[in-house]
């Protein structure tokens, strides 16, 4: 519980929020593709891990912990904004920041990854970019070990073709 | 479903820059400088709440301490008038023992059940007001 949260549990989590600030803040970049609104996603996931922090029993997983929580907040945060879309289809949603000045080939990833539905970008960026295993990646999703395997041979094909035609440009 | 250690690897590189983690950029200290101290302030609220429950009980209990002994000797009065009901029994003969007083007797029970009460009611509110202090 929070209430039993020491001084060197703080302590503790101003580490934690220091050392996976940056992956947690990029894989939200990823998955909303919104910057200011992946940070306020992280604001929230940190402070909600700051509640549970107490309550943590296994600290060796704290990494894909903090990752349960991005990504749970992100899908919460998705579905209110679908539902609120629903009432008002005059209102605009969030809008995606135009891509970067990017040199072509991170444009081209970004493409490419973007094509990806969340799910399976969220499963590609857990196992390739933060070597997860898959069933790591389906308990941090909380998908079935079949559809995050599925999720990431998809995004792997999307990935390969991606490559190949690179290759061939 | 089998993993291509040298592909995953070429994937890895690929997606180095698109997943790259963000700079911190103040990020940390903001949302640590937004962080509740709820150790401190769940420490307050439950002495607050102790306070606030020692003055109820406390209160009540003087309240009703003094609402008692206010009682007492109306109390005493009544429980003064209060006589032993008369039993019509056959005379049996036994022999004769000098009579008891019953009417001060009674007046003596109301006081003692009175002086208890009171004592009651205050040992309940310091215990209240005071718990393991006492």
């Amino acid at each position: 519980m929070l209430g039993a949260l020491g001084h060197n549990n703080k302590r503790q989590f101003e580490a934690l929020v220091h050392a996976h600030q940056g992956h947690i803040r990029a894989f939200l970049r990823r998955l909303c593709r919104n910057h200011a609104l992946a940070d306020d996603l992280a604001q929230e996931t940190f402070m909600r891990a700051y509640q549970k922090y107490g309550a943590l029993s296994d600290v060796g997983a704290v990494k894909s912990w903090l990752f349960q929580i991005a990504y749970r907040i992100f899908l919460d945060h998705t579905r209110k904004e679908k539902r609120r879309k629903n009432l008002d289809d005059e209102r605009q949603g969030n809008i995606e920041e135009p891509p970067e000045s990017l040199p072509e080939i991170k444009m081209d990833i970004e493409r490419a990854m973007n094509a990806l539905a969340p799910p399976q970008r969220a499963a590609i960026l857990l196992n390739i970019t933060h070597g997860m295993s898959h069933s790591e990646v389906a308990a941090t999703l909380g998908l079935p070990l079949g559809t995050v395997k599925s999720h990431i041979a998809r995004g792997k094909n999307s990935l390969r073709a991606f490559l190949t035609a690179y290759e061939k440009a | 479903m089998m993993q291509d250690p040298i592909e995953d690897k070429q994937f890895e590189n690929l997606l180095s820059d698109y997943a790259a983690p963000i700079d911190d950029d103040g990020f940390s200290a903001h949302l640590l400088a937004q962080l509740p101290d709820e150790q401190n302030s769940a420490q307050s609220n439950t002495e607050s709440r102790t306070h606030l429950r020692r003055a109820f009980i406390g209160g009540g209990a003087i309240v009703g301490g003094g609402i008692a002994t206010t009682q007492v000797p109306a109390l005493a009065k009544l429980l003064g008038k209060v006589s032993l009901p008369v039993i019509n029994a056959p005379e049996i003969s036994v022999p004769v023992i000098a009579p008891v007083d019953t009417s001060i007797m009674m007046t003596s029970y109301g006081m003692a059940a009175a002086v208890l009460l009171v004592m009651g009611v205050l040992w309940l509110g310091s215990t209240f007001i005071f718990g393991d202090q006492l």
